[in-house]
């Protein structure tokens, strides 16, 4: 889950990372924060928001036609309903300091520039001032060894450790700050902020953040459903299989409609569920029932579909794969309702394809 | 590799809905299950294997090897500790286990020099010999083929094609779906180059991550032993999460391009379908 920037700055002031002085709006309350000059920006999930009109820096004075421009514009496709105002700091340099997983060494990545700011992907390639430490544990001693040649490296250090701080105590994936700017009274401020949530630690947090960019759209019922632009749509068991299927079905030279993964040992509601989410999307010509099961059983999957079809018009072509637990039991019920089961993935995607191209 | 006739199995969770229906699959297929943990429930019995309120109290009745941990997400961490504590071996089948837990866990596995399996995985299973998990046991075979994979019915799918085929399975290893996993594809790749009697690999990666490109390095380095591959997520979007928590590409980072094209580089056959696997073998 990624936060906006005045979420992420939240936690940060929280835990003590300096941050501009600022305010957010739309609000009843708040006045504009203090400045001759304000950073006026777009809380919306974009990168490069200044290239695209999602940050302006205006004198005092034409603060609040500024925001009000900004409320409600669109930035590169996002509603900017959150505008964010702060006092528009003098620049001396900008640093970037990410901490993230490192899934290779299964710990933390810390990598730091001296060279931050907007442009930074296209910098990192030729970088040669970029620090890079890969650790589990992170003590002051060492930081300070690291960063022993910089001038602001006290301030630094602590910095950092307080990212790592946000990073494990809020059990944030990326705590990123780019650009960390150096002022010309020589202060470290965070002007910017990034922070990816790890959605399965939200049970244990109390954030009050409006989902900004979620990565998942488990819907109530538990189902894993990505929605994608094909017409082809499926449902499968286990998101490997699934996204092997997706695979498969442009392969024989379809577009699938969506992932859908209704996981291990699903009942029939499950599978009815799943099949009322699956077309219930617009422009679906096909659907394609991917089923091998483990734990999963073949008679409650067909009872689902049928379940579904009994109460549904399914004028589209439906093509079930079904092998596995109970698959005799499961492929007999759905033969009763005319549906024919068969035992390849393969035929089956090119079945669903060919019948698809055939109703267009 | 892993486990073996003699190897003495203990289930967190016993109890519970999923871990008693594999405790009964997995002593189906032969498995020791010698004791299982639930808190509260010590004492009691569940299909004939005795029950204690902790990992100690059962250690300290029973020899163990692996645990195997059919426990809530929020339980995890510390059921993988209190396992790692008394020195055993320990299988995370748990999806949802938060990041930094993994972390932990892995970390103290690697301090105490233990395996850690998962989290977010279907266990593993070593045809004819016993089976730690999930994975339907009446799909595999005996064999040479040394299996690894990310995924639970991805696996099965492959695994179903290559009994068929006459490519049997010496060891199936599922190492989950997480970003954070313990037996990565580099362990499992010199464990099986290492073992005499597996003389192929099948590799089954996804989208997400950089563990198939690490994999590849390896395989040019050090790997004799042939190795076939297949990812998933060819076609998956950017920036969405493909069900696994791990399944998910930022920007040119884990693209299934990127790693077809590690692991072919390395010498790699990487399958275009799942079917197309025993062909390649």
């Amino acid at each position: 889950m990624d936060l906006l920037e005045h979420e992420g700055k939240q936690l940060f002031a929280e835990h003590g990372i300096p941050v501009p002085d600022s305010a957010v709006f739309p609000t009843d309350t708040e006045d504009l924060p203090r400045g001759e000059r304000l950073a006026v920006k777009a809380q919306v999930p974009a990168t490069k928001r200044k290239k695209q009109g999602g940050i302006t820096i205006v004198d005092r004075d034409e603060a609040d036609a500024a925001i009000e421009h900004m409320l409600g514009a669109d930035v590169a496709g996002y509603t900017a309903d959150t505008v964010l105002v702060e006092e528009a700091l003098d620049i001396a340099t900008e640093w970037y300091v990410s901490l993230s997983i490192n899934r290779a060494g299964k710990n933390y990545h810390l990598v730091f520039s001296e060279h931050g700011g907007s442009g930074i992907e296209e910098r990192a390639q030729d970088e040669d001032a970029v620090h890079i430490l890969d650790f589990y544990e992170l003590d002051r001693s060492r930081l300070e060894r690291e960063f022993k040649h910089i001038e602001q490296s006290c301030q630094l250090v602590d910095i950092i450790l307080t990212m790592h701080d946000v990073l494990r105590e809020e059990d944030a994936l990326l705590v990123e700050i780019n650009p960390l700017v150096v002022t010309a009274d020589d202060e470290l401020v965070a002007t910017d902020a990034k922070v990816r949530l790890d959605e399965n630690a939200l049970y244990r947090h109390e954030f009050g953040f409006l989902q900004a960019g979620p990565a998942t759209d488990t819907d109530e019922t538990g189902l894993e459903f990505v929605e994608l632009d094909g017409n082809i749509a499926m449902i499968g068991n286990g998101a490997g299989l699934v996204m092997a299927t997706l695979d498969s079905i442009h392969h024989f030279g379809g577009k699938p409609a969506d992932f859908l993964d209704i996981g291990g040992g699903a009942d029939f509601e499950t599978m009815k569920d799943a099949m009322q989410v699956a077309m219930r999307m617009d422009h679906v010509a096909g659907l394609f029932v991917n089923i091998f099961g483990g734990i999963t059983r073949c008679d409650e999957v067909a009872q689902g579909v049928i379940d579904f079809v009994d109460e549904h018009d399914m004028d589209i072509p439906l093509v079930v794969r079904m092998v596995g637990t109970n698959q005799q039991k499961g492929r007999d019920l759905l033969e009763e309702h005319g549906i024919h089961a068969l035992d390849s993935m393969d035929a089956c995607a090119e079945k669903i394809v060919e019948l698809v191209e055939a109703d267009a | 590799m892993l486990i073996d006739a003699d190897t003495n199995v203990l289930v967190q969770g016993i109890t519970g809905n999923q871990g008693s229906f594999h405790t009964e699959r997995m002593l189906e297929y032969g498995t020791n299950i010698v004791a299982g943990v639930t808190p509260g429930k010590g004492g009691q019995e569940e299909h004939g294997v005795p029950v204690y309120d902790s990992v100690e109290d059962a250690v300290a009745a029973h020899d163990v090897d692996w645990s195997i941990g059919f426990v809530p997400p929020r339980f995890a961490r510390d059921a993988a500790l209190a396992s790692l504590d008394q020195g055993l071996h320990t299988c995370v089948i748990t999806e949802n286990v938060p990041v930094h837990d993994a972390v932990d866990v892995v970390q103290t596995a690697r301090e105490n020099d233990l395996y850690v399996v998962g989290p977010n995985c279907p266990g593993f299973m070593a045809p004819g010999t016993g089976k730690l998990g999930i994975m339907p046991a009446d799909i595999f075979s005996d064999g040479s083929v040394g299996v690894v994979s990310r995924s639970g019915t991805l696996t099965y799918e492959i695994v179903d094609q290559l009994t068929n085929a006459g490519h049997g399975q010496s060891l199936a290893v599922g190492i989950g779906g997480d970003p954070v996993i313990g037996l990565d594809f580099r362990d499992m790749l010199r464990m099986f180059d290492e073992d005499g009697g597996t003389d192929r690999i099948v590799l089954i990666g996804e989208i997400g991550g950089d563990l198939e490109e690490r994999a590849a390095e390896l395989i040019s380095a050090e790997i004799d032993t042939p190795v076939v591959g297949y990812i998933a997520g060819r076609t998956a979007p950017k920036g969405k999460q493909m069900g696994h928590a791990g399944a998910i590409v930022y920007g040119e980072n884990g693209t299934a391009a990127s790693k077809i094209a590690a692991l072919e580089d390395a010498g790699v056959d990487v399958a275009e379908l799942p079917s197309d696997v025993p062909e390649l073998l």
